[in-house]
């Protein structure tokens, strides 16, 4: 999709960085990074190596803080929560180096996604029926709920633990829900049947996708997908493209992946930020970032003519 | 390419620290002068010589963990065991304290070596049946192994000397009047002794870790393991060469502990190790001088610092009813403990800052 | 030839109504639920104590034996509730006798008449037995988590050291704090609790002595803890756990408050080291410093690591290996078991080893982790889990 047939209104930004910068023992890594994501697209981040994109994706799920600048997601700040409060949230990731729980099967790994969703804990008390009870809580950072919520901590705590003992009712029910949950998922992302098997023993490219499915299962307004066809033949990179189609066509999310893969990158994203170096040096669809001299010169040096498209690329 | 990344100052951070501490130390030490400047250099004196003792320690775990990334458990009974073999060359090769004026020096020499070289043997051993095997098992299983290799040593040292006590002979010339006197203060014999053993041995493990061929392959496999590999050092080579080195240094200090402190038993190691592995945190894992600095720190810590909670804390607590702390010697054990956590929580990397292994 | 035989017109409705008959036998043993099988067990172990030799001469395990299984039971507690912590979440905690501490110590300060911190004669509350164990589990909750907080952010061999110190300053506390613990006599003259009488059931017609009833309390004891452990494991708290072990970043990456859970474990863990501690207490009659030191906590996650981690099974196999057959060794059985090898032995006399074997158990014992790690790290009965993560760690070798 070029920009020439973009709907006349444009959808708001999802995520926004805002000089964004991040610095390792004098490295900058990240540098007055704006970064803005649209809701409902696909967006591709590339650069050459060392260029930042990894430490873009740990700054945004929370694993390092920003040095300076602002990051939001649908205008909540990020920037100072635990990881985990951002997945409540709604962001999810997937690993460069696939980080899967090997030693679990695959409908575990899942399971593990869905625990967020399976809080039995803030189901059993009485509130309107909000499908995602984990982010009621934690949206209003500060405010007098959040406070009341933190209090009753060791109540809650104590609660989650008797259930746990005594499995009543409530229990059984999301615990089932969260199994066929799961196991919808498998089939989703491809994986139909195979969820006892476990993680380790499965090959390359399902557990790109097994990762996939776990990512899903905290149901993500925004995914973030690290190099998910890295050492994939084309004809499963195009099995992965997709399945991330369908996951923003069907479920709705938002995705923004990093890719070495050139002919993926132009092919499925609507809008592609270069960066290099922690900066950002091009954006724009995807026509108008292979032409872009920058670009060309940061990843094949000066006197190139093309990235991307069959050419030597990636 | 677009221009290259800007690189930020960077803070002599370590120092900086080290160098508070010791203000706050000299500062806290000027205004409680109840105890009379005597008192407090006497206690300087002994926490140098401990720590003296405490640093040839450190340098061994320190050294394991940046080549292997392991606590090694029972360093502290590699101590132990030198401690005993210079006993046995003492008593049984030189006769004990039988042994004439002019073979003292001798003496005391063989018995430094053949601790070193009985520690070392021993460390080759061990590191061949309890470590080597669990290299790439989950971290558990060669933490258990060392603290089994612990338990046993332990216990076969008490086992073979019936549980008791063994004397070394009191060869070197120590107590009143055995000292130098420098005016404003007087340092014993065998205080000197043992800070300077301790320094020149350390000042010799510096160059060849900086200086030779080996200590280069040392800091290359501490660094990245497997590229050391790629490039031809025989890793499994220096892997054995890092234990020895840290175990004939902390043989050597056995021997030194005995002649100072004369009673050896099979538990002697427990304590000094958990305090030198503090040491080697303290002044940053992996690093060679930090664990130096460290031990010196920790023997400091514990003979001037431990006064200084007594005085410190005495009164706050007597106001508050809670009757005193009464800090005798068993809490300037706990002193090392409170150092580890409160290092550990405020700046794990060390003071000097850690020097551990990238994962390749 | 067997087949043509079988299905002979002489032979066939015989072997197939067999084949039917075991069929549904088989069947009906799997339908037995877990439950049943449990309950048999429990009630086979309960018996223990009056089990009579058929040749005369009185009940087979007599007083010796039911102490030594009442220490093993409370180890294989203390096994279980570590477990939760090692096992379960991964976290290495090397002081877990500072739990096993507080619980004694808490019902020794109230039930003992030395303690300094009560004045009244407690002779007259024979339920503060009972009413101490639930509190025990809350109060070593809450010592679980104070110990738990400043550990959070170590991992792997830094957790361990600091546990372990951990274990150590509590035990100092313990000796040095006389005004507050009794110091390092200690607190005793602690009065057995009265143990419940079953209606119907006379149990001096049975023979049973206190110490009988502490090993039947123990054995229900145990199987309770076991209840709850299997429990904790395999809900939506288990796997958070198991995703803490295995990758704690990745698992707070998937919304697992790894602060929460972490905490969590050490909680639970300590509540039942505390709930041993304060049995532990009664049933000693007295609570001394020197009876929590390091060794305890070595005990502890030896067995537990050796036995095979994370599986219950582990947890009493170990605890009968390191616990069960030293003690067991100072019967004069185990010479007379050991004296049967004395024809294959020509220079030794076999029945003297019981004796040395008991002298040198730490040696042994330290040996024995070291051989263990070596020959089969993931422990001799490991859950399955854990055979498939050693596996996998020796493949990479």
């Amino acid at each position: 999709m070029t920009a020439e047939s973009a709907p006349a209104q444009p959808a708001p930004a999802l995520l926004e960085t805002r000089s964004l910068t991040k610095r390792f023992e004098g490295v900058i890594a990240l540098s007055n990074l704006d970064l803005s994501v649209r809701q409902g697209s696909i967006a591709g981040l590339i650069g050459p190596n060392g260029a930042g994109k990894t430490t873009l994706f740990n700054v945004a799920t929370g694993f390092y803080p920003p040095d300076e600048g602002t990051i939001t997601l649908a205008g909540k700040r990020l920037q100072g929560l635990r990881p985990h409060s951002i997945t409540a949230l709604g962001i999810a990731r997937t690993f460069q180096n696939i980080r899967l729980f090997a030693n679990m099967t695959a409908l575990e790994n899942v399971l593990v996604g869905q625990h967020m969703h399976a809080d039995f804990v803030a189901r059993a008390t009485p509130e309107e029926e909000d499908p995602e009870p984990a982010r009621r809580f934690r949206i209003s950072l500060g405010s007098a709920e959040h406070w009341a919520y933190r209090a009753a901590f060791p109540g809650r705590m104590l609660w989650e633990v008797l259930a746990t003992l005594g499995r009543p009712g409530v229990v059984q029910e999301t615990e089932r829900v969260a199994v066929d949950r799961s196991i919808d998922l498998l089939g989703f992302v491809g994986l139909k049947g195979r969820h006892n098997e476990i993680a380790r023993s499965l090959p390359y490219g399902d557990q790109r996708r097994l990762e996939l499915a776990r990512a899903l299962a905290t149901r993500p307004k925004l995914l973030l997908l690290d190099e998910p066809t890295a050492g994939m033949n084309p004809q499963e990179s195009q099995e992965i493209v997709h399945l991330i189609r369908s996951i923003r066509d069907e479920l709705g999310t938002t995705v923004l992946l990093i890719e070495h893969h050139m002919h993926v990158v132009m092919g499925v994203c609507e809008m592609i930020t270069v960066l290099d170096y922690g900066e950002k040096i091009a954006e724009g669809p995807p026509e108008t970032v292979q032409r872009d001299k920058r670009v060309i010169e940061a990843y094949l040096g000066t006197g190139h003519t093309g990235i991307g498209n069959g050419a030597a690329g990636g | 390419m677009t221009s290259p990344p800007r690189r930020a100052v960077k803070v002599p951070l370590g120092w900086l620290f080290a160098a508070s501490l010791i203000v706050v130390f000299v500062g806290v030490v000027m205004i409680d002068d109840d105890k009379g400047w005597n008192f407090w250099l006497e206690q300087t004196r002994n926490g140098l010589t401990t720590g003296s003792l405490y640093a040839l320690i450190a340098l061994g775990y320190t050294m394991v963990y940046g080549v292997l990334r392991m606590i090694n458990f029972a360093h502290g009974e590699v101590f132990m065991l030198g401690a005993f073999a210079g006993w046995v060359v003492l008593t049984e090769v030189f006769g004990g304290s039988g042994m004439s004026d002019a073979m003292i020096a001798p003496a005391i020499l063989v018995a430094m070596l053949a601790a070193a070289l009985a520690s070392a043997s021993a460390v080759v051993v061990i590191e061949r049946i309890a470590y080597r095997p669990l290299r790439h098992a989950p971290r558990l299983a060669p933490l258990i192994s060392a603290i089994g290799v612990s338990i046993f040593l332990q216990n076969l040292f008490l086992r073979l000397t019936n549980g008791r006590f063994k004397q070394y002979p009191r060869i070197f010339p120590q107590g009143p009047g055995e000292s130098v006197d420098l005016g404003f203060v007087s340092l014993d014999y065998i205080e000197i002794f043992l800070i300077g053993s301790s320094v020149i041995l350390m000042l010799a493990l510096y160059l060849f870790v900086q200086r030779t061929k080996m200590g280069v392959s040392i800091r290359a496999v501490a660094e990245d393991r497997e590229v050391s590999a790629l490039m031809g050092v025989n890793v499994n080579q220096v892997i054995t060469l890092t234990f020895v080195i840290g175990a004939a240094l902390a043989g050597m200090a056995g021997v030194m502990y005995g002649l100072w402190l004369l009673n050896i038993k099979g538990t002697m190691g427990f304590l000094p190790g958990i305090k030198a592995f503090t040491a080697a945190v303290l002044g940053g894992i992996g690093n060679i001088p930090g664990a130096m600095a460290g031990g010196f720190l920790i023997g400091l810590a514990e003979s001037v610092g431990r006064e200084q909670l007594n005085s410190v804390f005495n009164p706050v607590l007597h106001w508050i009813g809670a009757g005193g702390l009464g800090l005798g010697n068993e809490w300037k054990d706990v002193v090392a403990f409170f150092v580890l956590i409160g290092v550990l929580l405020l700046r794990p990397t060390g003071i000097f800052g850690e020097v551990v292994a990238k994962r390749a | 030839m067997r087949e043509r035989l079988r299905n002979s017109p002489l032979v066939k409705p015989a072997a197939d109504a067999l084949a039917v008959a075991a069929g549904r036998a088989e069947k009906a043993y799997g339908s037995v639920p877990n439950a049943l099988r449990l309950l048999l067990l429990a009630a086979l172990l309960i018996g223990v104590p009056f089990y009579e030799n058929p040749m005369g001469g009185g009940v087979i395990f007599d007083e010796r034996w039911l102490a030594v299984f009442r220490l093993v039971g409370l180890y294989i507690m203390l096994g279980m509730g570590l477990n939760v912590v090692v096992g379960y979440a991964g976290l290495l905690d090397l002081g877990y006798v500072a739990f096993f501490a507080t619980g004694a110590y808490l019902y020794a300060l109230l039930a003992s008449p030395a303690s300094p911190a009560i004045d009244f004669p407690i002779d007259d509350v024979p339920w503060l037995f009972w009413a101490l164990l639930p509190t025990a589990l809350f109060v070593g909750a809450f010592a679980g988590i104070l110990l738990g907080i400043p550990v959070l952010p170590l991992r792997g061999d830094y957790l361990a050291i600091v546990t372990l110190g951990f274990g150590e300053i509590i035990r100092l506390f313990l000796v040095n704090k006389t005004d507050f613990t009794g110091g390092s006599q200690g607190l005793y003259g602690i009065k057995a609790p009265p143990l419940p009488d079953f209606p119907g059931l006379n149990l001096t017609e049975l023979k049973s002595t206190a110490l009988t009833e502490w090993y039947v309390f123990i054995v229900i004891a145990v199987f309770i803890v076991a209840f709850a452990a299997a429990r904790l494991r395999d809900s939506r708290m288990g796997r958070a756990w198991e995703a803490i072990r295995e990758d704690e970043d990745v698992a707070e990456a998937m919304g697992i408050d790894t602060i929460k859970y972490k905490l969590m474990a050490f909680a639970m863990g300590a509540a039942i080291g505390s709930l041993g501690g304060t049995v532990f207490a009664a049933f000693q009659g007295s609570a001394i410093p020197n009876s929590f030191d390091l060794l305890v906590s070595i005990n502890v996650v030896s067995l537990v690591v050796i036995g095979g981690m994370g599986n219950t099974s582990g947890v009493v196999l170990g605890a009968v290996i390191l616990i069960g057959i030293p003690d067991f060794l100072r019967f004069r059985e185990a010479s007379d078991l050991l004296g049967f090898f004395d024809p294959l032995v020509p220079f030794a006399d076999t029945r003297n080893w019981a004796e040395d074997l008991r002298e040198n158990r730490f040696i042994v014992f330290g040996a024995l982790l070291v051989a263990v790690m070596v020959l089969r790290p993931s422990g001799l009965i490991p859950s399955r889990r854990r055979q498939i993560e050693f596996a996998a760690a020796a493949e990479e070798a």
